[in-house]
């Protein structure tokens, strides 16, 4: 089941069309989802410890309907999913996510100074100051959707997955990405190296065996 | 031999002194840009040339470098130009910053040809290969794959990576990715080929040595 929801994570972030994105959903919709999609690839500190994953939608009615829905047959990890909603920037207490809704961004830098070195995974929409939060989303017409801010995930514990650095990290993330990789392509064309020639040998080994094999038998027959 | 100037152009391109003069800087991204560049037929270039036009400073630094590196293990010339209408056909042409309003013009003397253009903090970028920016950017060089490719050219990786726009690398680390998943999926092919092997060694050592055993029986017999 859990390579089921990996696969069809991966799938849909690979097109970025969210396939169920379609025209008839509303963009409150749209962003829900890619909550939800950017979840999978986010890992949390101690995240076997987590019963029920906590999303925190501040204010927008909207979009928090629109998580609600969501949350009612989706899972995050496997795990049930609650929805809280926040009117006023106080009140919000600490959660898996805390959304700033684009209503709100004024302010985004105090939710940031609140959560700063917590686990929290603050998302902000369409963020002038987009250094206060981890995630911000782009205009869902655009073709990159959402920025991510990986010193600000680093500060706030959070790992991503590569998919998910693909798609929202910066020039100098992918180029990370891609240096990394180019060790990891070092690595298993040596192993491959190292394989192929263990079968070399193996091969003589077996020639040998068997050429001693009908020696053995022909010498055995003349006896 | 391969690797190890592999090494070298990673370690030059990422290490280029402070120190060094923006000219000297320039030279030498110049050497290691070229490392990772495929000219249409290399293998029949002798020799590397690169023209430049037309500061006498850009040239020394380039004419002072070719004299103790190579590209591609081959020697390289420079020459130096001062009037546009002399400039000839080389395989790299570098037209330094204050020609920049003749770069259109060169461009399109030089059309289809398997020329590389270099400038210098030129706004018209869509007339060279590699554009060089300011030395204190992070990004050194914009690379214009589209022009490269359509000159005949091929670029690596490294350069991929150092000179191309955020698309590119996503591109060239999805190509990886799949790269790396399918020498993935070969290495477990190859480790349980190297099993079966091991089993059939097994087997034959066991029945050699019945066989070894039988005849020894019948000796003894």
């Amino acid at each position: 089941m859990k390579q089921i929801i990996i696969v069809f994570s991966f799938f849909l972030f690979s097109n970025f069309t969210f396939v169920k994105i379609n025209n008839a959903q509303t963009d409150a919709e749209t962003r829900a989802l890619w909550t939800f999609n950017m979840a999978y690839g986010t890992k949390w500190q101690n995240e076997s410890k987590i019963d029920t994953f906590e999303i925190a939608v501040f204010s927008s009615q909207e979009e928090f309907l629109a998580f609600e829905n969501l949350a009612k047959d989706r899972t995050i990890h496997d795990k049930p999913v609650k929805i809280l909603k926040y009117s006023d920037h106080d009140g919000i207490r600490e959660h898996h996510i805390v959304y700033v809704t684009k209503n709100e961004n004024a302010y985004l830098a105090f939710v940031y100074q609140k959560f700063k070195g917590k686990n929290v995974l603050i998302i902000s929409d369409r963020s002038r100051q987009a250094e206060y939060s981890v995630i911000n989303f782009h205009s869902v017409s655009e073709s990159k959707k959402f920025d991510i801010n990986t010193i600000n995930a680093d500060e706030q514990n959070l790992k991503f997955s590569k998919q998910l650095i693909k798609l929202g990290g910066s020039r100098e993330d992918l180029q990370h990405l891609f240096q990394v990789t180019r060790q990891e392509l070092r690595i298993a064309n040596d192993k491959i190296k190292l394989l192929e020639s263990e079968c070399d040998k193996k091969d003589k080994q077996i020639k040998e065996l068997e050429d001693e094999i009908t020696k053995l038998k022909n010498s055995k027959q003349k006896e | 031999m391969k690797h190890i100037l592999l090494l070298l152009f990673v370690i030059q391109l990422s290490n280029i002194s402070i120190s060094q003069t923006d000219s000297e800087q320039r030279a030498l991204w110049i050497f290691n840009i070229a490392y990772g560049t495929n000219w249409e037929n290399e293998s029949d270039i002798d020799t590397f040339s690169i023209g430049v036009f037309s500061s006498e400073k850009e040239y020394q630094e380039l004419f002072d470098l070719s004299k103790i590196r190579r590209i591609k293990g081959k020697p390289v010339t420079v020459f130096l130009y001062n009037e546009l209408d002399n400039i000839k056909e080389h395989d790299i042409l570098y037209v330094t910053k204050e020609e920049n309003k003749h770069l259109h013009s060169l461009h399109n003397n030089f059309k289809a040809k398997n020329i590389l253009l270099i400038s210098d903090r030129s706004k018209e970028r869509e007339y060279s290969m590699i554009n060089f920016n300011r030395l204190s950017e992070t990004k050194k060089f914009d690379l214009n794959l589209q022009l490269g490719e359509n000159h005949g050219f091929r670029f690596s990786g490294n350069v991929k990576k150092l000179g191309g726009e955020r698309e590119l690398i996503k591109e060239i680390y999805s190509d990886q990715q799949k790269e790396l998943q399918q020498l993935k999926v070969y290495v477990d092919e190859l480790k349980s080929e190297s099993e079966m092997k091991d089993k059939r060694i097994q087997d034959l050592e066991i029945e050699n040595q019945k066989l070894k055993d039988r005849i020894k029986k019948l000796e003894d017999n």
